[in-house]
């Protein structure tokens, strides 16, 4: 009896022993897990592109030695020279582009040494004090009542005139310059609309008359042929008190044009 | 009277011999195997349970009670998706600077986001973890293998612990790597994580960033970020590490549990052993 029982006891011991084998191999189980994440995400559109050329896109420059009248040389230099009855492009240049980004505009017109002003033909307002040329009297004299520009420029955006509240070169660049600034175009409608409004093709136009249309015809001649005379130099670049005429301050006889435009991200 | 002969008489003495001899051995082969086999089944079960994969399904688990989530406001599951970056950033005026056309999430030079995420081990025993992170470029329809990107990373815990990066500088997401950081998270203990991701707005390379821009126009320029994370029971269920976290009741662990299997392995090889002995003894001592 008492070795049935210790038998017994032996054998449920042996049994527990089994089943908490198969319990307790869960407590050695290691435990092991692992987790993940993602997201991704895009790099924000720019593509804003501004192409600038000297001339329109066609020719390559914006002044020539030669120009004719379709079947006749009418001009014709060994420099590049503007004349009555001369006209070109200055330069044109595009704007395009819808970003995901707020951005500045900045379009820089200066020299060509980028440091000063853009440079134009003019002859300054005066009285009594410019030779009259036209006449062929030494003496004559005429007066300017008001700085004369006679090179006109016309700013086209995709082909239609802007208007520049006048077509000199310093008022074709003052609207230009005003386009520069920041554009929130994410947020700020009015933003949005001014950036969407000046994308396009500009071209910027040169046009030295050769004569006024009636009744001014001949109006400018005296001061388009002292221009023309100043060129040559000596007595021709004199006012009519003997004295040598001032290049920049008196008239001047170059056009001298850079224009830049730059897009610029904005933080 | 019985008749008897000589032979009759030494027969039965013969056989008793042999039959003695086969007992001993038959028991102290049962003695044996009995022991081998509380043995083996003790390192088996050490063996095969270090070994089991995770979440098989044993009977009932006693003792051990391990688990480990990370998520961020909520847990994450297995490759889940999560909003690391955005689709608009503003500037400390307010103004917008960045905007998705389409609302999905962008980057751009001057934008900077920041995520956190917590492993929280719930369990009672602790963990080591693993943490690494994961970039893939992908420009058009081609994922690149090796790129320069503008776009850097850090990484770092909420207690100040720096695992990419530092406190002053980024890492460059292609070259972010993680692979070697391994940390401990104590019982009932939790770990937030920050990371931080900036495109420097002046950067130093402006050709670069518009090269992007550019590519991100004309065929799509996407980075795609994971966060992974690894966990499993620490060799010492004490250990500390990370914050812990408020719990009530009392913590146990599954050592306690292993050593009462281990006393019951050798108590019960020790009973058996005796009585087997004392069987045999006796067995002996009868003829």
């Amino acid at each position: 009896m008492k070795k049935n029982k210790f038998l017994k006891l032996a054998s449920g011991l042996l049994v527990l022993c089994l089943l908490t084998t198969c319990v307790i191999s869960t407590t050695f189980a290691k435990y092991v897990t692992s987790d993940s994440a993602n997201d991704t995400a895009r790099v924000a559109k720019w593509g804003v592109t501004v192409a600038v050329k000297v001339g329109d896109s066609t020719e390559t420059d914006a002044f020539y030695k030669e120009y004719d009248n379709g079947t006749k040389v009418t001009v014709k230099s060994n420099d590049k020279v503007v004349a009555p009855g001369t006209e070109g492009t200055l330069a044109s240049f595009s704007i395009k582009g819808t970003p995901e980004v707020a951005l500045n505009l900045n379009v820089a017109i200066t020299n060509t040494a980028e440091d000063a002003d853009q440079v134009d033909v003019f002859l300054n307002a005066a009285d009594d004090k410019y030779l009259d040329w036209t006449t062929g009297k030494a003496d004559d004299k005429f007066n300017l009542a008001a700085t004369y520009y006679p090179v006109e420029y016309t700013l086209y955006k995709d082909n239609v005139a802007v208007d520049t509240s006048g077509n000199t070169l310093a008022k074709v660049v003052a609207y230009l310059e005003a386009l520069s600034r920041d554009y929130y175009i994410l947020d700020n409608t009015a933003d949005a609309d001014a950036w969407t409004a000046l994308l396009g093709d500009y071209r910027i136009d040169w046009k030295w008359d050769y004569d006024q249309a009636a009744p001014n015809v001949g109006q400018n001649d005296q001061a388009d042929t002292l221009l023309g005379n100043i060129g040559v130099g000596g007595d021709f670049a004199k006012d009519a008190a003997g004295n040598a005429l001032v290049d920049g301050v008196d008239y001047s006889l170059t056009i001298d044009f850079a224009l830049k435009i730059t897009a610029t991200q904005i933080d | 009277m019985q008749f008897t002969t000589m032979n009759d008489e030494k027969q039965p003495q013969v056989n008793r011999k042999e039959e003695r001899r086969s007992w001993v051995w038959i028991m102290l082969m049962v003695n044996i195997v009995f022991i081998l086999l509380l043995m083996t089944l003790g390192i088996i079960a050490l063996q095969v349970g270090n070994k089991l994969p995770e979440n098989t399904d044993i009977l009932f688990i006693v003792g051990k009670s391990p688990s480990v989530e990370v998520g961020d406001s909520k847990k994450w599951e297995a490759g889940q998706e999560v909003d690391i970056f955005k689709a608009s950033y503003v500037n400390g005026q307010g103004q917008t600077t960045v905007l998705s056309q389409d609302g999905t999430a962008l980057i751009a030079p001057g934008t900077k986001t920041e995520y956190k995420f917590s492993m929280y081990n719930n369990g009672n025993m602790a963990v080591v973890y693993e943490t690494d992170i994961d970039f893939t470029l992908t420009v058009g329809d081609e994922s690149l293998k090796q790129y320069t990107f503008p776009l850097k990373v850090r990484l770092y815990t909420e207690n100040g612990a720096y695992m990419i990066g530092s406190k002053t500088d980024y890492v460059h997401v292609e070259n972010a790597t993680l692979s070697a950081h391994v940390s401990q998270l104590g019982a009932n203990s939790y770990e937030t994580f920050v990371l931080e991701l900036m495109w420097e707005f002046d950067g130093g390379n402006d050709e670069l960033d518009t090269l992007y821009g550019d590519k991100a126009v004309e065929s799509g320029v996407s980075l795609t970020m994971g966060i992974n994370t690894y966990a499993e029971e620490h060799v010492d269920p004490t250990a500390q590490g990370g914050t812990k976290i408020e719990v009530e009741g009392n913590e146990e662990y599954g050592g306690t549990i292993r050593w009462l299997w281990l006393i019951l392995l050798f108590i019960n090889a020790g009973i058996l052993i005796f009585y087997v002995s004392w069987l045999l003894n006796k067995r002996l001592r009868k003829w």
